[in-house]
This record gives C-alpha cells, sequence and structure tokens, in this order.
C-alpha cells in the first residue's frame, strides 16, 4: 500500500471511533447498573475493558485520544462537572499505569495483572480527585478497600479484554 | 492465569490487608472528646459533641438533595437520601473518630473526629 505523508490511516480512525463509542455505551451501561459496592469511587470500571484494547492495539498517543474523547464526550452527553473530573482523573491514571506496565512487562504480565492495576489507579484518581472535590482527606481511609475490590474487577475486565482482542486479532482487521 | 498474575494479587491482597491494619490502628486511639461534623460542598453546615447520649436528628435539604443524619446509641448514620448511588446509607453506622460516611453525588460527608485528629488534619491541610 502506498503511504502518503501525514495521511490518517483509515483502519486506524475507524477503530479509535468504534472504541470510543463502545467506552461511552460501557459507561452508560454501568450507570445503570445497580452498585454492588459500599465503598465510595468503587466501580466496575468497564471502560477500562476499552482502554487496555486500545493500548494493546495502538500507540500511547492514539490510545490517550480514545480515553479523552470517551472521557469528554461523556461529560458533554450525560455528565456533570463532577462526574467529568471523576472519570479524567481515573481514565487518565488507569491509562498512564496501564499503558506503562504493558509496555515494560508486556512479557512478563498478562492481560489480567495489568487490568487489576488499571482497577486500583482508575479507582485511586476518583478517590482523589473526590477527596479534593468534598475537602476530606478521611476519605482517603478507604482506600485499602479499593485495593482489594480492585483484584475482582480487575480480573473481569481483564477477561473481557483478553476476549474482545483475540476475537479482534481474529477478524483480521488491524494489521 | 499465569504465576506472575497470582503473585501479584498476593501482593494487592497483602498491601490491602496492612494498609487497612494501618488505617484501623490510627482510628482507634483517642475515645475522648469526639466531634460529629457534617459538610456539604466542602463547608461545615453543622456540628455536635458526640457522645454515648447524643440524640439528635439533622436533615440536609437543599437544591433538592436530601440527606437525613441520625445520631443515637452512640453511633451516626445516614438512614435516608435521595442520592442515586446510596452509599452513604448503606454504609451503615458509624461510631468511632476517624470514621465517615460519604455521599459522593451531593458532595455530602459526616465524621466523626476527635480534637486531636483536628489538629492533625489542620496540619496536613496546611
Amino acid at each position: 500500500m502506498r503511504k502518503v505523508k501525514g495521511a490518517v490511516d483509515t483502519r486506524k480512525l475507524v477503530l479509535i471511533s468504534v472504541l470510543v463509542a463502545q467506552g461511552m455505551v460501557l459507561g452508560y451501561i454501568e450507570k445503570m447498573l445497580p452498585i454492588p459496592f459500599i465503598v465510595p469511587g468503587a466501580k466496575l470500571g468497564l471502560a477500562n475493558i476499552i482502554t487496555l484494547t486500545a493500548i494493546y492495539f495502538l500507540n500511547f498517543k492514539e490510545s490517550s485520544a480514545v480515553v479523552l474523547l470517551r472521557v469528554f464526550l461523556t461529560a458533554a452527553t450525560f455528565g456533570s462537572l463532577s462526574s467529568f473530573l471523576y472519570s479524567l482523573s481515573g481514565g487518565v491514571l488507569s491509562l498512564i499505569a496501564m499503558a506503562g506496565l504493558l509496555k515494560v512487562f508486556k512479557d512478563e504480565l498478562s492481560l489480567i495483572s495489568i487490568s487489576i492495576i488499571g482497577s486500583i489507579s482508575h479507582n485511586m484518581g476518583q478517590l482523589i480527585v473526590a477527596a479534593i472535590i468534598i475537602h476530606n482527606v478521611l476519605i482517603l481511609t478507604y482506600l485499602p478497600f479499593l485495593l482489594i475490590i480492585a483484584i475482582p474487577t480487575g480480573i473481569f475486565v481483564g477477561i473481557v479484554a483478553r476476549a474482545l482482542i483475540q476475537y479482534l486479532q481474529k477478524t483480521n482487521f488491524i494489521r | 492465569m499465569k504465576k506472575n498474575d497470582m503473585i501479584l494479587i498476593l501482593v494487592v491482597l497483602i498491601v490491602g490487608i496492612i494498609s487497612y491494619g494501618i488505617v484501623n490502628a490510627i482510628k482507634h486511639n483517642d475515645e475522648s472528646n469526639l466531634k460529629v461534623i457534617i459538610k456539604h460542598k466542602g463547608v461545615v453546615v453543622k456540628e455536635y459533641a458526640f457522645t454515648h447520649e447524643t440524640q439528635k436528628t439533622y436533615v440536609l435539604d437543599s437544591e433538592d438533595e436530601v440527606n437525613v443524619v441520625q445520631i443515637k446509641n452512640g453511633e451516626v448514620s445516614v438512614t435516608e437520601a435521595n442520592c442515586h448511588d446510596l452509599i452513604c446509607v448503606k454504609t451503615g453506622a458509624i461510631s468511632k473518630p476517624g470514621e465517615i460516611i460519604v455521599c459522593l453525588p451531593h458532595k455530602f460527608t459526616v465524621e466523626i473526629v476527635s480534637n486531636e485528629m483536628l489538629n492533625e488534619l489542620d496540619d496536613i491541610v496546611e
């Protein structure tokens, strides 16, 4: 295929757009689910499935675009200022943590470990912003609970992301 | 799952349990001179001295945001709220200094503090 300098790779553009859309829908679904946790800041983190998939197939710049677009568009369609700040801090922190881990420990760690770390950083980001928004550092005493909750949610997200990645590889869409 | 995953899960679990222990150790010291502080949007809206005999009900009602705080039998709980996740109600009762009930959607918190802790917290903020 001939490459034009500065041209946009259409496949990549489509992948980014689809991932952003999926992330938004997953975030919306998560909002409708009843919350099984009694700890503020804890979330299932379905959007992390998309972040992880993006990191796996795209470079850091492109996966940042996926995360940031999802956060901004979600805030613009059905969010408030504080929910925007929560998802921005959680999304960016988990993006950085997971992208770094995937780069350094690609062979040592599986997607499950990476997504556990992603869940932890996602929850931490949200809790830190919560502490700032409500002006209360005592809320950080919930951190230990968030660490432990991140294990099952991280495993779940990791398994789903692995299935999605394997499926996408099979379709030959990504080269 | 690889072996490394198991190690990571174990490490996270251990760190979680240890930090829970540390948080708990900080919580349980001073049991006298307790106060219940109720904050909304970062501003203290009500303060009560908190003893076993304290019996108070505080109702926050501003801009359709309702939280009902009940203090009785040496316990503090949010009994009613109209936020969407109801985490504040599900948290149940708190009774020790350092414990906190949080309603993130309403930016509403109820905390029990001792005088000693209050000074420490001021130091952190400064």
